[in-house]
C-alpha cells in the first residue's frame, strides 16, 4: 500500500492511494497562493496599475519591463495569473480509478487531472460539494475571462533571469509547471465525471475495497472518506470541525479503528479562534459604518459567508446598522444564496428542522426580503443603480488578484474612514494587499477558519484510536512564524508519518488476510472435526474461482460420466483428482501412553534417547527406530514390513484423522 | 419578654413536651432556642426561670419523660445548659434536680434516645452553653461526664464529634484552671490562694483526674495508628494549645511531635492539615522558644517536604507568625514564590533565577513532578499568585524584590497567551495557554500591585501586556474586565509616566471604540464603566480632555444609547453623563436622558438617567445646570411617577439635592461681609421664597405621592424628606400664608391624602397650605412605622411561638388538601 502526495498543501491536498488493486486520488486541491505574484486583474481601467513602472535589474542587464510590474518595492508579473497545479510527474494520471472528493474547496484543480490524456475514472462527491464547486470554479472562469489579457509572460521564469529577480518571485518554485485557469467547457467536462455519493453510502470499487463518505462538519456536503476492504481500513480526514456552524456535525465514529488516518486539512490559523474572529469582525465592521466609512469583506460565494451573514442578521439591530446596505457581489451570488437553503439535509439538525416549520434554513433569505442584503452578478449592471455609502460589500477574490474586489480596493484604498476585513485564511493578507500599497484604508485581519486545530486533534485521534497517522509535514513542527509554540503542533504517541510534495510513503502495514467465499453446496459436504474445544477442522478439496477481485472456492468439477468405453482404465488415469484424498493426521503422540503400547504388543526393550526435537525410541530386539519429532514420525525398520504395518497401527491410534 | 409571649409561651411548652403533637419543622425549635438566649443575655436565666415557671415544669417533664421527640429532647437540652449559664441559674435547676437528671444520661441511657445524634449533639451543646462558671466545670468533673465526652470525641456523627472537641478545648481552656491543678514537680500541693475561697465546693483532684483523663485519651489516640482519632485529637491540641494549663501543653506537644511518623504514610495525607495548625498553634505558645524539636525546625522540614497546594498556605500562616525567625521566613517567602518564579524563567530563560528564586536553597526537585500536572499546576500558581500579592502589600517583607514578582506576572502572563516561553517549557506550561483561572488571578495580582513602591521602571511593558489582554478577541469578559481593572489602577498610580500617558493618549481611545461595538454585551458594559470611571478620575486632565474629544469616542457613546441590551444603556448613560461635565456637547443631552426616562422600557436605563441628574446638580456645571433647569419639573414628575421603585427613591434622592440647594442659596444671599443672624422677618421671606421655588418644580407632588407610595423604602424616604421640611418650617413660616397651597381635590395624592388624614373632610380641608398639611400628618408616627421592617411581624417572637401552636394544631390531612 502506497501513498503518492501530489501536493505539498496541507490544507489543499491532493494525494494518491495505492490499496490493493485500486488506484485512489484523495482530493485535487488547486494552490492558488502563486496568483500573488501576479498583478491585478482591474475591472475598469486603473491609471494607477497601468503606470506602474516596469521592472529593470539594477545593473540594467535585464529588462523585463513588459512583462514585470514594479509597485511600493515588489515586483509583479503582468499577466493572466496562474496557478500552481498538483503534480504530475509523480506517477501516471491515466491510472486513477477514481477521485474521492471531501469538500468544494479541495477540488479546484480536477480539470487539471480528469481532462489530462488518457483519464478514464470516475470522481465521487456529494450533491452540495459538486455544486458549490461548480459555483466556485464558474466563479473563478467568469473572473479570468471577462478581462481578457492579450500577452502571457514567460520570459520572466527563465531560470537564470528567475535567480536575479528580487523578493518573493525568485524564491517561487516549479514556475514552468503554473498553469493558467482552465475553461468553462473543461470545467463541465470535469464535473461530468463526477458520481453523487450520499453520507454514508457504501460504493464499491472494482470489489476490491469500499469507500464511505461521512460528515466533515466543515462545510455543506464536506466530506471524510473511509476507503476499507475486509481486512484493513483506511480513514481519510481531510477539512472536519467540531464546531457548530451550519452543515451537519462531524461523524467521528465511523473512523474508529482504522489502520491508516491520513489527516490533512487543519486550522491555518492555529492562533485564532473562530468565536473572537467573528466578534471582531462584527465590531470593526460596526466601528466603520458609524463613522462613515465602507466595509470590504473580500471572500468566496460560499462557506464561511453564510455563517457572517447569520451573525450579522443578530447584530445588525443591535448596532443600528439597519439602514446600511449589505451587498453581495458575484456571478454567482444567486445560486450560491439559493443553493444554500435547498440542501436540507446536508444541514446542522437545528437548520433541518426549520425546513418542516417552514422556514428558511438561513437568515439571509430576510435579510434579502428586507432589502437588507442585495446581491449582484458584478458592480456592473444594476449594481451601480443602486449603489449607496456607506455600505458593507462581500464580493471575490480573497487573494485581490481578480474579481470584484480588485475594484473596490481601487475606489476605496485612498480613504481612511473604508476598512477592508480579511475573514478568508487561505491568503496572506499583507501579500494580497503589496499591489495596492500605498493604502489609506484601515486594513483587519481576522481570518475564520473553523476546520480542527491542534487541541481538538488529539482528543479525536484518541477517540478514533488509528494504528498510524499520516500527516503533511507542517503539523509535526510549530508554525514558522511562531516557533516557541510547540503546543501547535502534533504530539501522538506514536509519531506521525510526515508526507511533503512528491513523497512516496509505503504505509506501514501488511495485508495479510483475504477473504473467500465457500459456495453453500461445498460448506454441506464438509465434514469437521473438532481438534480443540470451540475449533473444528475440515479439508477442502475445491476450485478457487478469483473474478473481479472476488474469490470464491467451488466444488471441484464431477469428471464427466466416462462414456462407456472399453479404455475404463485410462479414464481413471486421466482424472486422478477425483480419488478422494487421504486423510490428514493431527495431534501428537505421547512418549508414555506409546511405551505402554508397545509394551502391550510384546516390545519390551525400548530403549529412549532425547534429541532436540522430541524423542527416538530404540526397539532394540527388533532393530527398529521409532522417530517422534514435532512434525514427523518416521518408522525406520528395515525389511519388516509387517512390524512396520503394525507399529504405524499403533502410532495412528494416538492422533485424529480429519 | 413582652406579655404576648408570656401568655404563649406555657401552651408552646405544654405542646413541645406532648409526645404526641410531632413537630413538623424543627428550625422553629432553633428560633426558639435563638429567642431565649437573646433573652438570657437580656435578663439572668434565673429571672426567666422565675417568671416564666413553665420553662421548668417543661424541662423537669422532658427530662422524666421517656417517649420524647429526639429533636424536642435535644433542645430542652440545649434550654436546660443555656439557663444554668448563670450561677443562679444553674443553683435553681440544680436544686430540682433537673440538671442531673437532664445530663445525668445514664438514667435515659437505656431508651433509644441516646442512639439518635440530635440527642448526644443536644448534650454536649447542653453542656457546652452551661460551661460559663466553675460550678459547671465541678458539675461536669463531679458526675464523671469528661469520660462520656471523650467517647463522643471519637463518635461516628461529625458534629457530634466536633462539637466535643469544642467543648473539650473549652474545659481545657477554662480561664484559671492551671491555678487549680497541682504544679507539677510539687505534688499535690494545690495553688492556695483565693480562688478556692470563691468555690467551696470545687476539689482539684477531680480536676486533676478529669484532666489527666483527657490527656491520656489524647495521648492514646494519637498513638493509635487510626487516622481517625489522631486527626480529632490533633484538632482538639490545636484548639486548645493556647490557653491550656502548661504541664498539658507539654503532653500534648509530645504526642504531637509523635504523630510525625504517621504523617509519612499514605494514610497521613488526612493528618497533614490538623498536623500543620496544631505547629500554627504551638507557634503561637511558648512552646515556640522551649519546644523539642524546635517548632522552628519542623516547620522548615515541612516547608521542604510537603507539595506546594499545601505548602503555600503554610507557608502564608509562618510569614504571619509574629516573631518568625528570619531564616525561616526566607524560606517561606521561596516556597510561595516557587511557582511564579518558575514561570519567569520559562518565559524568559535568560532572566536569570534573580528575583524570586536568588538566594532560596529551596530544594524544587521535590517539586518537579507536582508542577508538570496541569491541574494542579493551575492551582499552586493561582495561590502564589494571590499569596505574592497579599505579602509584598504587608509592609513586612521589605526584603522581597517587588520588580521580580512584577516581572513575573507579567512572564506569567504572556505565557498565558501563548506570546512567550521557551519551547522547552513543560507540557503543564504550556497548557497555561488560554487559562483564564490563572489569568484572572494574574490580573488581580498585577492590579494590586501598583500599591507597591519600585515598580515604575516596567510600566512600559505592564501596559504593553494589558493592552494586548485588551486587544485580544478571544479574551473571556471575566478576563478582559480585570484587565480594564487593572488598567485603570495603574493608570491612576503612574499617570505621569511616559508609558502610562502613551497608553492613555493614544492606545485606549482606538480600544475603547472598537470594544464598544463589541458584540458580547459584558464586553460594551465592563469598556463603558471603565470609561466612567477614567472619566471620573482624569476629569481634571487638560490632555485627557484633548484626546477625548478629538477621539470621536462621544459618538460611540451617543450610539450606545439605543444599544438593546439595557444594562450596556445604563452605562452608556453614566459615562455620557460623567463626560457632559468636562466637555461641552453639541446635542442637549438633558433631553435626550429626558426622552429616555419617559420610553426606555427597562428599569436600569431609567435609574441611571434620574442618578445622573443628581449628579449634574450636585456639582453643578453652568452649561448642564441652565438645560437640567429647563427639564426639572418633567424629571420629577416621570421619576415619581415611574414604575420601578428605585428609579422614585433616586428621584427623591434628586429632590433631596435640590432642596438642600434650595434652602442654602436662600441661606447665603443674605449677606455676604455681615456675619449677623438675619433678622426673623427676613428669614421667614427667604424660606417662603424658597418653598414656593420648590412648589414650582412640583417638588412637592413628588413628596406626597412618595409619601403613599405602596414601596415602603419610598414612603420611608419620602417621610425622612418631609420631616426634614417641617422642622425647618417649624417657627419660620406663617402658618397662614398660602404662598405653597394645595387643591387636594385636583391631586391623585391628595385625594388619597383626604380619604387617609382628613375623613371629616369638608370644604375647608381640601384647600391647605403646606404648613397645615405637614402639621396634620403624624409624619414621626408614620416614620416609626415604615422604619420597621416589612417582615418584622413575621419574625416576631410572637409569631414564633403562633406558628409552633398552629402547627400543632395543623392535622396533617389538612397540609395535604392545602397542597
Amino acid at each position: 500500500m502506497k501513498l503518492y502526495c501530489l501536493s505539498g498543501h496541507p490544507t489543499l491536498p491532493c494525494n494518491v492511494l495505492k490499496f490493493k488493486s485500486t488506484t485512489i486520488m484523495l482530493d485535487c486541491g488547486l494552490d492558488m497562493t502563486s496568483a500573488l505574484h501576479f498583478l491585478p486583474l482591474p475591472l475598469v481601467h486603473s491609471p494607477r496599475l497601468s503606470k506602474l513602472p516596469g521592472w529593470v535589474s539594477k545593473d540594467g542587464t535585464i529588462a523585463l519591463e513588459k512583462e514585470l510590474k514594479e509597485c511600493a518595492g515588489r515586483v509583479f508579473v503582468d499577466s493572466l495569473p496562474e496557478f500552481c497545479l498538483p503534480e504530475r510527474e509523480l506517477l501516471d494520471l491515466s491510472t486513477i480509478d477514481v477521485i474521492l472528493i471531501s469538500n468544494y474547496h479541495c477540488m479546484m484543480a480536477l480539470p487539471y487531472i480528469t481532462e489530462h490524456p488518457g483519464f478514464t475514472g470516475t470522481v465521487y462527491a456529494t450533491e452540495p460539494t459538486l455544486q458549490i464547486g461548480r459555483l466556485l470554479m464558474e466563479e473563478l472562469v467568469n473572473f479570468m475571462e471577462r478581462v481578457p489579457k492579450a500577452q502571457s509572460a514567460t520570459c520572466w521564469k527563465n531560470k537564470e533571469i528567475q535567480r536575479l529577480l528580487p523578493g518573493p518571485l525568485k524564491e517561487a518554485v516549479d514556475v514552468w509547471t503554473w498553469k493558467r485557469c482552465y475553461s468553462l467547457q473543461e470545467v463541465n467536462s470535469a464535473l461530468s465525471k463526477v458520481q453523487l455519493v450520499g453520507y454514508s453510502q457504501k460504493v464499491e470499487l472494482f470489489g476490491a475495497v469500499q469507500v464511505t463518505p461521512l460528515s466533515s462538519g466543515y462545510s455543506l456536503g464536506s466530506s471524510n472518506w473511509i476507503i476499507q476492504s475486509h481486512y484493513e481500513k483506511v480513514a481519510y480526514v481531510s477539512g472536519s470541525s467540531l464546531l457548530t456552524t451550519h452543515p451537519q456535525p462531524m461523524d467521528q465514529s465511523s473512523l474508529k479503528n482504522s489502520d491508516v488516518l491520513i489527516l490533512t486539512g487543519l486550522t491555518q490559523i492555529p492562533t485564532a479562534n473562530p468565536d473572537g474572529m467573528l466578534g471582531e469582525f462584527c465590531s470593526n465592521l460596526a466601528m466603520t459604518i458609524r463613522a462613515g466609512g465602507n466595509v470590504l469583506i473580500p471572500c468566496y460565494p460560499s462557506g464561511v459567508i453564510y455563517d457572517l451573514l447569520e451573525c450579522l442578521y443578530q447584530f445588525i439591530d443591535s448596532a443600528n446598522l439597519g439602514s446600511t446596505p449589505f451587498y453581495f457581489i458575484s456571478p454567482v451570488a444567486n445560486s450560491s444564496l439559493e443553493f444554500s437553503q435547498i440542501f436540507a439535509e446536508w444541514l446542522c439538525q437545528n437548520k433541518q428542522s426549520k425546513v418542516y416549520l417552514p422556514e428558511p434554513p438561513f437568515p439571509h433569505a430576510e435579510l434579502i426580503q428586507t432589502n437588507k442584503l442585495k446581491h449582484y452578478p458584478s458592480i456592473h449592471g444594476d449594481f451601480s443603480a443602486e449603489f449607496r455609502q456607506p455600505c458593507v460589500v462581500f464580493t471575490g477574490h480573497p487573494s485581490l488578484r481578480f474579481g470584484d474586489a480588485v475594484h473596490f480596493v481601487e475606489l476605496w484604498g485612498k480613504s481612511s474612514l473604508n476598512t477592508i476585513i480579511f475573514t478568508e485564511p487561505d491568503f496572506s493578507y499583507l501579500d494580497a494587499l503589496a499591489p495596492y500599497q500605498p493604502l489609506a484604508m484601515k486594513c483587519v485581519y481576522c481570518p475564520i477558519d473553523t476546520r480542527l486545530n491542534f487541541h481538538q486533534v488529539p482528543k479525536l485521534l484518541k477517540e478514533v484510536q488509528p494504528l498510524h497517522v499520516v500527516c503533511p509535514e507542517q503539523y509535526t513542527q510549530p508554525p514558522p512564524t511562531q516557533v516557541h509554540r510547540s503546543d501547535l503542533m502534533l504530539e501522538l504517541q506514536l509519531p506521525p508519518m510526515p508526507y511533503r510534495r512528491c513523497s512516496v510513503l509505503g504505509l506501514p502495514f501488511r495485508r495479510r488476510y483475504e477473504r473467500i467465499q465457500l459456495l453453500p453446496e461445498l460448506a454441506k459436504s464438509l465434514v469437521p472435526s473438532e481438534i480443540k474445544p470451540g475449533i473444528s477442522v475440515a479439508t477442502v478439496s475445491a476450485v478457487l474461482q478469483s473474478k473481479d477481485n472476488k474469490h470464491v472456492l467451488q466444488p471441484a468439477p464431477k469428471p464427466a460420466p466416462a462414456p462407456p468405453s472399453k479404455k475404463r482404465k485410462r479414464v481413471v488415469e486421466e482424472s486422478p483428482e477425483v480419488r478422494a484424498p487421504k486423510p490428514l493426521l493431527s495431534g501428537a503422540v505421547p512418549l508414555e501412553p506409546s511405551l505402554a503400547t508397545l509394551h502391550k504388543h510384546g516390545i519390551t526393550e525400548v530403549k529412549v534417547e532425547d534429541t532436540p526435537d522430541g524423542h527416538i525410541l530404540h526397539l532394540q530386539a527388533e532393530d527398529t527406530l521409532i522417530q517422534l519429532e514435532e512434525d514427523g514420525t518416521h518408522i525406520v525398520c528395515d525389511s519388516n514390513e509387517s512390524l512396520r504395518i503394525t507399529l504405524r497401527d499403533l502410532v495412528l491410534r494416538f492422533l485424529q484423522k480429519l | 419578654m413582652d406579655s404576648d409571649c408570656t401568655e404563649l409561651l406555657p401552651q408552646v411548652c405544654a405542646v413541645l413536651a406532648d409526645p404526641n403533637q410531632a413537630i413538623a419543622d424543627d428550625t422553629c425549635l432553633e428560633k426558639l432556642l435563638d429567642w431565649l438566649a437573646d433573652l438570657t443575655g437580656q435578663v439572668p436565666g434565673i429571672s426567666l426561670l422565675e417568671l416564666n415557671p413553665c420553662l421548668s415544669a417543661f424541662l423537669s417533664d422532658m427530662c422524666r419523660s421517656g417517649s420524647a421527640e429526639p429533636s424536642v429532647f435535644a433542645f430542652s437540652l440545649k434550654l436546660a445548659g443555656l439557663l444554668a449559664s448563670s450561677e443562679q441559674g444553674f443553683i435553681h435547676l440544680k436544686q430540682q434536680g433537673i440538671l442531673t437528671c437532664a445530663f445525668e444520661y445514664q438514667e435515659w441511657a437505656g431508651l433509644s434516645l441516646w442512639q439518635d445524634a440530635t440527642v448526644r449533639s443536644g448534650w454536649i451543646h447542653g453542656l457546652w452553653n452551661m460551661l460559663q462558671h466553675w460550678k459547671a466545670m465541678h458539675f461536669l468533673f463531679e458526675n464523671g461526664f469528661i469520660k462520656v465526652i471523650l467517647h463522643l470525641q471519637l463518635d461516628r456523627s461529625l458534629f457530634v464529634a466536633s462539637a466535643a472537641n469544642r467543648l473539650l478545648a473549652g474545659i481545657l481552656s477554662f480561664p484559671g484552671l492551671s491555678d487549680r491543678l497541682p504544679l507539677i514537680g510539687e505534688g499535690a500541693t494545690i495553688d492556695q490562694r483565693g480562688e478556692r475561697k470563691v468555690c467551696e465546693d470545687c476539689d482539684s483532684p477531680v480536676y486533676t483526674d478529669g484532666i489527666m483523663e483527657i490527656v491520656q485519651h489524647v495521648e492514646a489516640s494519637l498513638t493509635s495508628g487510626n487516622p481517625m482519632h489522631i486527626q480529632r485529637s490533633l484538632n482538639l491540641i490545636a484548639s486548645s494549645l493556647a490557653q491550656c494549663p502548661p504541664h498539658v501543653r507539654d503532653t500534648f506537644w509530645q504526642g504531637t511531635v509523635g504523630t510525625l511518623e504517621a504523617l509519612k504514610g499514605n494514610d497521613g495525607n488526612s493528618l497533614i492539615q490538623p498536623f500543620l495548625e496544631t505547629l500554627h498553634a504551638a507557634s503561637r505558645t511558648p512552646l515556640l522558644s522551649s519546644g523539642n524539636p524546635s517548632i522552628t525546625t519542623l516547620m522548615e522540614d515541612m516547608l521542604c517536604t510537603l507539595n506546594p497546594k499545601v505548602a503555600i498556605p503554610f507557608a502564608k500562616g509562618v510569614i504571619h507568625m509574629e516573631s518568625c525567625p528570619q531564616s525561616l521566613k526566607k524560606k517561606a517567602m521561596a516556597v510561595i514564590l516557587q511557582p511564579l518564579g518558575r514561570v519567569g524563567m520559562l518565559a524568559d530563560p535568560k532572566q536569570e533565577p534573580s528575583g524570586l528564586l536568588k538566594d532560596c536553597d529551596f530544594p524544587h526537585v521535590a517539586w518537579e513532578e507536582d508542577l508538570t500536572q496541569t491541574s494542579s499546576y493551575v492551582s499552586v500558581l493561582c495561590l502564589s499568585l494571590t499569596s505574592a500579592a497579599e505579602l509584598l502589600l504587608e509592609s513586612s517583607c521589605e526584603e522581597l524584590c517587588v520588580s521580580s514578582v512584577v516581572l513575573s506576572v507579567i512572564a506569567v502572563l504572556k505565557v498565558c497567551q501563548g506570546s512567550s516561553f521557551s519551547s522547552s517549557a513543560g507540557r503543564a506550561v504550556r497548557k497555561l495557554i488560554g487559562c483564564t483561572r490563572v489569568q484572572k488571578c494574574a490580573l488581580d495580582t498585577l492590579s494590586s500591585l501598583n500599591k507597591c513602591s519600585g515598580v515604575n521602571r516596567y510600566v512600559g511593558e505592564l501596559f504593553s501586556v494589558l493592552l494586548s489582554y485588551l486587544e485580544n478577541p478571544d479574551s473571556d469578559p471575566t478576563v478582559f474586565k480585570k484587565a480594564l481593572q487593572a488598567a485603570l489602577n495603574w493608570l491612576c498610580t503612574c499617570s505621569q509616566s511616559s508609558a502610562a500617558g502613551l497608553f492613555l493618549n493614544q492606545d485606549l481611545f482606538p480600544l475603547l471604540k472598537k470594544r464598544f461595538c463589541d458584540v458580547r454585551w459584558e464586553m460594551r458594559d465592563s469598556s463603558l464603566e471603565f470609561f466612567t470611571q477614567l472619566t471620573l478620575q482624569f476629569k481634571d486632565d487638560a490632555s485627557y480632555r484633548g484626546s477625548l474629544s478629538n477621539s470621536g469616542l462621544i459618538d460611540s457613546l451617543m450610539a450606545l444609547l439605543t444599544d438593546p441590551e439595557s444594562y450596556v444603556r445604563a452605562s452608556a448613560i453614566s459615562a455620557l453623563g460623567q463626560t457632559a461635565h468636562i466637555i461641552s456637547q453639541e446635542e442637549d443631552l438633558s433631553a435626550r436622558f429626558l426622552d429616555i426616562l419617559a420610553q426606555d422600557t427597562e428599569g436600569f436605563a431609567r435609574r441611571a438617567v434620574i442618578k445622573i441628574f443628581s449628579i449634574w446638580l450636585k456639582h453643578p456645571n453652568q452649561d448642564l445646570c441652565k438645560s437640567l433647569e429647563k427639564h426639572l419639573s418633567t424629571v420629577l414628575r416621570l421619576g415619581s411617577n415611574d414604575l420601578d421603585w428605585e428609579v422614585k427613591i433616586h428621584t427623591l434622592e434628586l429632590a433631596q439635592i435640590l432642596i438642600d440647594q434650595t434652602l442654602e442659596d436662600f441661606g447665603r444671599s443674605s449677606c455676604p461681609y455681615v456675619s449677623v443672624i438675619p433678622a426673623p422677618h427676613v428669614k421667614r421671606a427667604e424660606i417662603t421664597a424658597a418653598f414656593h421655588n420648590l412648589h414650582h418644580h412640583k417638588l412637592f407632588d413628588v413628596l406626597f405621592s412618595g409619601l403613599l407610595d405602596c414601596d415602603r423604602p419610598v414612603a420611608r424616604k419620602a417621610c425622612t424628606i418631609l420631616l426634614y421640611l417641617k422642622g425647618v418650617l417649624t417657627g419660620n413660616t406663617d402658618t397662614s400664608d398660602n404662598t405653597v397651597a394645595f387643591d387636594l381635590q385636583g391631586c391623585r395624592w391628595g385625594q388619597e391624602m383626604v380619604k387617609r388624614c382628613f375623613s371629616a373632610a369638608s370644604d375647608s380641608a381640601m384647600h391647605v397650605n403646606i404648613v397645615e398639611l405637614l402639621s396634620t400628618l403624624d409624619l414621626e408616627e408614620m416614620k416609626q412605622a415604615l422604619d420597621q421592617r416589612s417582615d418584622h411581624l413575621e419574625n416576631s417572637p410572637r409569631s414564633l411561638l403562633q406558628d409552633i401552636l398552629a402547627s400543632s394544631h395543623t392535622p396533617e390531612d389538612n397540609i395535604v388538601d392545602c397542597y
